[in-house]
Formats: C-alpha cells, structure tokens, sequence
C-alpha cells in the first residue's frame, strides 16, 4: 500500500492545496478522526474545528469552518467553507473575530433560525484563536 | 463649409473621449484579469461538489423520501422564478441588452404557456430594464454583489432569500440566466435550471463502491443541496462579473478605435477647410491688387 495520499483542500473560492500527506486530522460532525493511507471510503459532515496535517512538530495546522470531507482509500478532498493557515492567524484578528462573533450570537435566543450559523461561526472564530495561543 | 472654430472644437472634445474610453479600457482590462482569475478558481470547488452529488443521489435517489429541492413540490408546476443576472454599470457593449433580451423573450414564452413568473434582478442594469416592461414581477433587486463577492455573502443574502421564498412555494421552479465567461472577447449566454436540483446524470460506471457516511444519506443531502444552490448561484456571479469586464474591455476598446477614425476625418475635413480659406483669401487679395492696376 502507498505510503501517502492526496489531501486537496478546496473552498468555493479557490482550491488551497493538492499535496501528498501521510496523516490528517479531520473534525468530521460526529467526532474528530483520523486518515491514514488505504482508508474506507467515507463521506461526512464537518463541523468547525483544526485539521492537522501531519504529526509532531511538522505539523500543518489549518483552521476550518464546516464544510464536507470525501475520503478514498487514495484521495481525501476537503471542500470547507472557510480556512486559515495557522501561520496566517494573527492574535488580533482572532480575538476580534471572536468578539464579532460573541456579539452576533448574543441577541439570538436558541431557537432564532440564525443561532446555528451565528454558534458555528463563534466555533470557527475560536478555532481560530486557540491555534495562534 | 464647416466653420474652422467649430471643427477644432469638435476634434477637442472627440480626443477627450478616445481619453476617457482609452482609461476605461484600461481599468477593465485589470478588473478582468482579477475576476478571471476568480473565475477560473471556484470551479475546482463545484466538480468536487457536482461529484459528492452525484454519489449521494445515486443512494438516496428519486424516492418518494427524496427532499422537495430535488423532486420539486410535487405538483405540475405553475410559477416560474428567473433570475437574471446583469452589470451595475452600462458601457460594455452588448453584455446586459443580451441578457434582457433572451428573458424578454423566455418571459413572453413563459406566459403564453400559462406560467405565473416572478423575477430576481442581480445588478442594476437588470431592474432598470425590467422595471420599464414588467414592473410587477420583480420580486428582489440585488445590486453592488460583485463589488465585494465573497460566497458567505452570496449564502446568507441571495441564496438565501431565493431557498426560503422556494420553501414558502412562492415559485415552484427557477431559472437563471447569465454570461459565462469564454474569453475576453466573448460571453455565452447561458440558461440553468437552479431548482429544484435537476438530478446530476450518472455515469453509468457504477462500480465505485459504497461509502460511509457520517450522518446519513438524508441528512447529508440536505445539507449539501442549499449549499449546492449558494454555490451555483456564485458561480454564475463570479462568471458573470469576469464577462461584464471582458464585454466592457471589448467595448471601449471599439469606442478608442472608432474615435481615432473620427479625429482622422474632422482633421482632414478641418486642414481642407482652412486651405480653402486661405486660397479664398488669397484670390480676394491678388483680385484687390489686379483692380488697383486698373
């Protein structure tokens, strides 16, 4: 069996990265899970939350607002709705994206049909913050 | 004969146009390069997308449990919803009268047909039109999206406002129509059904494999056919905005030419005329000198 796969990351804006990985950590909506090379084909929801490419200190971190992963036993095709590289996160513009997100999700009670977008984008705004910390 | 001092004045004000169409030119040509470039990369995300489509209708399929976005409200279909995409701004040949004209002519279609239609105008140019000849279906004005497109703002406003008003059986299909971008020089019209989902074609093959999937299929489809409308609306979005800067490039770089051919001839017309002037002059003169001799 390869020794690697092809992990794409796409967003409708554009694709991010075709590369070759050996490991990738996927916040799929039901619990996070890993990919390994040779995995079963497996399709899924995402919620917001880190993908980590690779292991150890030389891992890539990206963080990722929902969106959907398709797993081969070969190919992994990430299509999220929003990314950023860990590396590309500042301090400050996570702690305002939170705070933004904080302040829209204040004036919804739980049952305003906004609440689940407005609570995903709080989640993506963390992810965001708890990368760069 | 032209008057000397009209003539200068007129070849003026021609050079300032070739000016002011050489710099729209210009800028169109460097907006185009941008949104081309946009356009080329929102495709990557709608294969990927048509694919997972695909894989899932073939398990869920055309059942009597498949959601309304795909079956339709499930009754002959009455009220037809078009979307139309056109530009903000004029000035770029014949880029938004195309699109006018085919929904013109699909409306009128439309209507002899029995159909009840409604309108969506992205861009200004479509309401203005619109307003003259069918003021009462016009249903929604979107203007200034391509200023700032992002797909979050195409989701939450457009997509959005379009899937609640199919939800609430305002209309029971939807069409759009738009330019997509073939190359600087040209923009094909193109007409898309956008709900409900037409059912993506399978390729037969099959042999694929079943997959897992996380929640199940019904869930999964659900989530993903609202996307899939945000999507395609995007995308003719970003299509349409690559056309308009090619169709206005194509345009303005007509208009430079055209006036150029023009200051040519009022030159030409403007140096006869002032020879003949002269030489008028001149014969007056010798004439004076000729009768003084007596």
């Amino acid at each position: 069996m390869a020794a690697t796969f092809e992990l794409e990351m796409v967003t409708p804006e554009r694709l991010l990265f075709t590369q070759a990985a050996k490991i990738v950590t996927v916040p799929g909506q039901e619990g996070v899970f890993g990919v390994m090379p040779g995995h079963t084909r497996f399709l899924t929801a995402l919620r917001p939350g880190p993908v980590i490419i690779g292991e150890g200190d030389q891992a890539i971190r990206y963080a990722v607002a929902g969106g959907y992963a398709e797993v081969l036993p070969e190919r992994v095709t990430l299509l999220v709705d929003q990314a950023l590289e860990q590396s590309r996160i500042t301090l400050e513009a996570a702690q305002k994206m939170v705070q933004t997100a904080e302040m829209a999700l204040g004036g919804l009670s739980q049952e305003h049909p906004d609440y689940a977008r407005a609570q995903a984008n709080l989640d993506y705004a963390q992810t965001c913050l708890n990368l760069v910390r | 004969m032209p008057n000397l001092k009209v003539l200068r004045k007129r070849i003026r004000s021609v050079k300032n146009t070739q000016q002011i169409t050489k710099a729209m030119k210009m800028v169109a040509a460097a907006k185009l390069r941008r949104s081309q470039e946009r356009a080329h990369a929102t495709r990557p995300y709608s294969e990927r997308m048509s694919r997972l489509m695909q894989s899932l209708t073939a398990v869920v399929g055309d059942g009597d449990n498949a959601p309304k976005l795909m079956a339709g409200h499930g009754r002959e279909p009455k009220k037809i919803e078009l979307v139309l995409f056109s530009a903000d701004r004029g000035l770029c040949g014949s880029f938004n009268s195309s699109v006018m004209r085919a929904a013109r002519a699909r409306i009128g279609e439309l209507e002899k047909q029995g159909f009840k239609v409604t309108l969506t105008c992205v861009g200004r140019k479509a309401n203005e039109v619109m307003r003259r000849y069918h003021r009462d279906k016009i249903r929604k004005t979107y203007t200034g999206l391509s200023r700032a497109l992002t797909f979050k703002l195409v989701e939450e406003g457009l997509s959005r406002e379009l899937l609640e008003a199919y939800e609430a059986e305002k209309f029971d299909v939807c069409y759009m129509v738009f330019n997509t971008f073939k190359s600087a020089m040209s923009q094909e019209l193109t007409w898309r059904q956008l709900m409900p989902i037409p059912i993506p074609e399978q390729d037969g093959g099959g042999g694929e494999g079943e997959y897992l999937y996380e929640p199940n299929e019904e869930e999964l489809l659900a989530q993903l056919l609202p996307r899939n409308v945000a999507m395609q609306l995007f995308q003719a979005l970003v299509e349409s905005d690559a056309s308009e800067h090619g169709a206005r490039m194509t345009a303005m770089d007509n208009a430079v030419r055209n006036a150029a051919e023009m200051i040519r001839k009022l030159t030409i017309t403007f140096n006869r005329t002032r020879q003949a002037a002269i030489t008028t002059e001149l014969m007056e003169i010798i004439g004076g000198a000729e009768s003084l001799k007596g």
